[in-house]
């Protein structure tokens, strides 16, 4: 089930962003990006271990197609 | 490394640094990649076969991770927006030169692309895996995520507090809005 929710900024941080001259929109955006993803990674079993020997797969088997495609 | 406002940073992004992103504890290096993505000055590249490799280990990286197929997805393709994805096809030269410089092949599609877009930096947790002093004299740096965000003014993202995991988005946040000028 999905469900939305409203996140309050603190006042401090928009007006620390105001004064600095940021693009509030698009730090709005980053910030509900962030949120999300720190959301999503919450649920996550992956250790540091399991990640490394998936991004090592994956590199090695994103280079085998290199290898033959370009033939070297 | 120089202090932004000056030339565009190009910066290659290792896998490794996606799958830390999908590390329940690791809330710094998705802030960390999305600091460098909105940073005016730093372009953010990735070898495409690499991304292709994401899509079609999907299953695999959703079992392993406990999460569903849907948010691994959510998770690469937000931090993958705007990030340029290059063909190694077109860079059949850098792959072979690139060989040169990495301890394992696999590694060669990142420096491949670090070739063709230098001066440039590959971030990586693994900095080990390249002939860095051979790099350097490239103009290609090897560098960690902090390290990165050194080079672009931002100390000390990383919080330390016992109540880190109550403050550290907040702190995120405010460290995230000083690089999103309009």
């Amino acid at each position: 089930m999905e469900e939305t929710i409203q996140i309050t900024l603190p006042k401090e941080i928009i007006e620390e962003a105001k004064e600095a001259g940021v693009d509030m929109n698009r730090f709005k955006e980053t910030l509900k990006t962030f949120a999300l993803l720190d959301i999503i990674a919450r649920t996550s079993k992956l250790s540091k271990k399991e990640a490394l020997l998936l991004s090592k797969k994956i590199k090695f088997s994103a280079w085998k197609k290199i290898k033959k495609r370009l033939n070297v | 490394m120089e202090k932004n406002k000056e030339k565009v940073k190009c910066i290659i992004i290792n896998s490794n640094i996606l799958f830390s992103s999908l590390i329940k504890e690791d809330g710094f290096t998705r802030a960390a990649l999305l600091v460098l993505k909105n940073t005016s000055n730093v372009k953010l590249l990735i070898p495409n076969t690499v991304v292709n490799e994401f899509k079609i280990n999907l299953s695999e990286i959703s079992r392993k991770s406990g999460l569903s197929s849907k948010n691994v997805l959510i998770t690469f393709e937000k931090l993958l927006e705007n990030v340029e994805r290059l063909n190694e096809l077109d860079l059949k030269d850098e792959i072979k030169e690139g060989i040169k410089y990495v301890k394992d092949e696999k590694d060669t599609p990142f420096v491949a692309v670090a070739l063709k877009y230098r001066p440039a930096y590959i971030l990586t947790y693994n900095v080990k895996d390249y002939k860095k002093e051979k790099l350097e004299k490239l103009d290609i740096l090897v560098v960690t995520p902090k390290d990165a965000l050194s080079s672009i003014g931002v100390e000390e993202l990383e919080v330390k507090t016992k109540n880190k995991r109550k403050k550290n988005l907040l702190y995120y946040f405010a460290k995230l809005k000083m690089f999103m000028k309009k």
